[in-house]
């Protein structure tokens, strides 16, 4: 059988929103996490579903919430995706995080990531918590003592390109591996608070070329992940978007009796317990199944059976559609917004609302 | 000073478009996007990982899954240590990938 690679390749991993409950309400949240979401998933369900998941061919589970550090099963999550042979990330604003929580962090994930927007006053804004960086980088410090492998992720927006290298330079000297850029995605409550702010295909390309300055620069000491599609790998590995056709996809099997993440991969278990696509919010009209309703297995087998094949066919759709645009332009696009808002387009024949007017703050600089 | 709606790399300095094309093409010679990650999810595949399997019966598949993410710019480098001699009941898996596209 002829595997769908997908954007992650051979790394299929499951991203787990296990709360929405969080002590901090991010104007750049892409969900509405805020200390008054109290829901959290059933632990048990959650094994029990990564078990499932584990079998499907699965091999990776990224935590995220809310903020992870107040779901209570934590410590056993952890441990039951270890136990299953799972690698781990757990992210974090790590404001939290204390030495108890980094030693369980250590024992039980392989990296953490924390989220960091900027200089001192442009995360604080952001996170709208005026000691915001100072507790961040009193938890990284627990982290650091504790061994745990960690790095930061930054939200790029229209505005604070200019950032990024202060910023590759803090993660040098907190002593991160890892520096992930991932633009903003102006959904959840960021549709709201920073309408407008998303960066265009100009700041991703300038972005892009500053990136690859600052790797060029830290070579060895930092690794800088830049999390957009270049259309040009795109063009040569069609795969990679799933725009390939169901029979290529399948081979002569039945797309029932192949592996889930031979199929589809990253999947998102959100703290409803619905399985969705790819990314947060993704359209429930693509939804794989529900941890909390029963026969969760039934429910994957049907989706292999039916919604699938519209599922590739959304990504066909994308596809066609970023090859498409000027080809004198610029070449770097988010492929994960861009699916996200493909799939509420198809599903409703609308698009996530965005006003033109932006209510972004200038960064200082 | 930046204006209000000013654009983060307007701060870093004017770029004619024929002179971003140009650094892109540069920028690419070194730095190549293979693998595209959502928010949230630090790649994994920069990770050395230490897997501790208690069930045997799921260490192969677990070896099985790992030794696949081998690719032309990816080598996958894996340690298996049993413990339990003489009677195995688990398997320290240590998982080192090295990318050579970054």
């Amino acid at each position: 059988m002829a595997q769908i690679a997908g954007p992650t390749s051979g790394y299929r991993v499951v991203q787990i929103h296990p709360l929405l409950r969080c002590n901090l309400r991010c104007l750049h949240c892409y969900s509405t996490s805020s200390p008054e979401q109290l829901p959290a998933l059933s632990l048990e369900r959650l094994c029990c579903a990564l078990e499932l998941l584990r079998l499907e061919g699965f091999n990776g589970v990224g935590i995220s919430g809310g903020e992870p550090l107040l779901y209570t099963g934590l410590p056993r999550l952890l441990q039951h995706i270890r136990k299953l042979g799972m690698i781990v990330s757990v992210t974090t604003n790590a404001m939290l995080v204390n030495d108890a929580r980094a030693a369980m962090l250590r024992q039980g994930a392989n990296i953490v990531a924390v989220s960091v927007d900027g200089r001192p006053e442009s995360h604080n804004r952001l996170r709208a918590h005026p000691r915001a960086f100072a507790r961040m980088t009193e938890g990284v410090a627990c982290l650091k003592k504790s061994g745990v492998p960690f790095g930061f992720i930054f939200t790029l927006t229209l505005h604070n390109l200019d950032e990024l290298s202060w910023i590759a330079e803090f993660a040098v000297a907190q002593g991160a591996s890892l520096l992930q850029v991932h633009p903003l995605e102006e959904v959840g409550r960021a549709a709201g608070e920073l309408p407008g702010c998303a960066p265009d295909v100009l700041e991703l390309a300038r972005a892009f070329v500053e990136i690859a300055r600052l790797q060029k620069q830290y070579t060895g000491t930092l690794t800088i992940q830049y999390d957009v599609a270049d259309l040009d790998i795109l063009r040569t590995k069609p795969e990679r978007g799933y725009a390939v056709e169901p029979c290529t996809a399948c081979g002569t099997i039945e797309a029932a009796a192949v592996p889930l993440a031979d199929l589809i991969a990253p999947i998102i278990i959100e703290a409803d317990g619905a399985i969705v696509p790819l990314q947060y919010n993704f359209s429930r009209a693509y939804q794989l199944g529900n941890i909390n309703a029963a026969e969760l297995p039934e429910q994957l087998r049907a989706w292999k059976g039916t919604r699938f094949a519209q599922f590739l066919s959304l990504c066909r759709g994308v596809y066609d559609h970023l090859l498409q645009l000027d080809p004198a332009g610029y070449p770097f696009v988010n492929w994960y917004g861009e699916m996200l808002q493909a799939s509420h387009v198809a599903a409703h024949g609308i698009a996530n609302p965005r006003p033109a007017q932006s209510k972004c703050e200038p960064i200082s600089t | 000073m930046a204006g209000k709606q000013s654009r983060g790399s307007s701060k870093l300095g004017a770029m004619s478009r024929e002179t971003l094309h140009r650094n892109i093409n540069a920028a690419r010679e070194s730095y190549q996007l293979e693998r595209w990650w959502k928010y949230g999810q630090p790649a994994i595949d920069r990770v050395s990982a230490v897997l501790n399997v208690t069930e045997i019966g799921v260490a192969g598949s677990i070896l099985d899954s790992i030794i696949k993410l081998q690719e032309e710019e990816r080598q996958i480098g894996v340690l298996v240590f049993p413990y339990g001699i003489p009677v195995v009941d688990g398997v320290r898996i240590e998982v080192n990938i090295d990318e050579a596209t970054h």
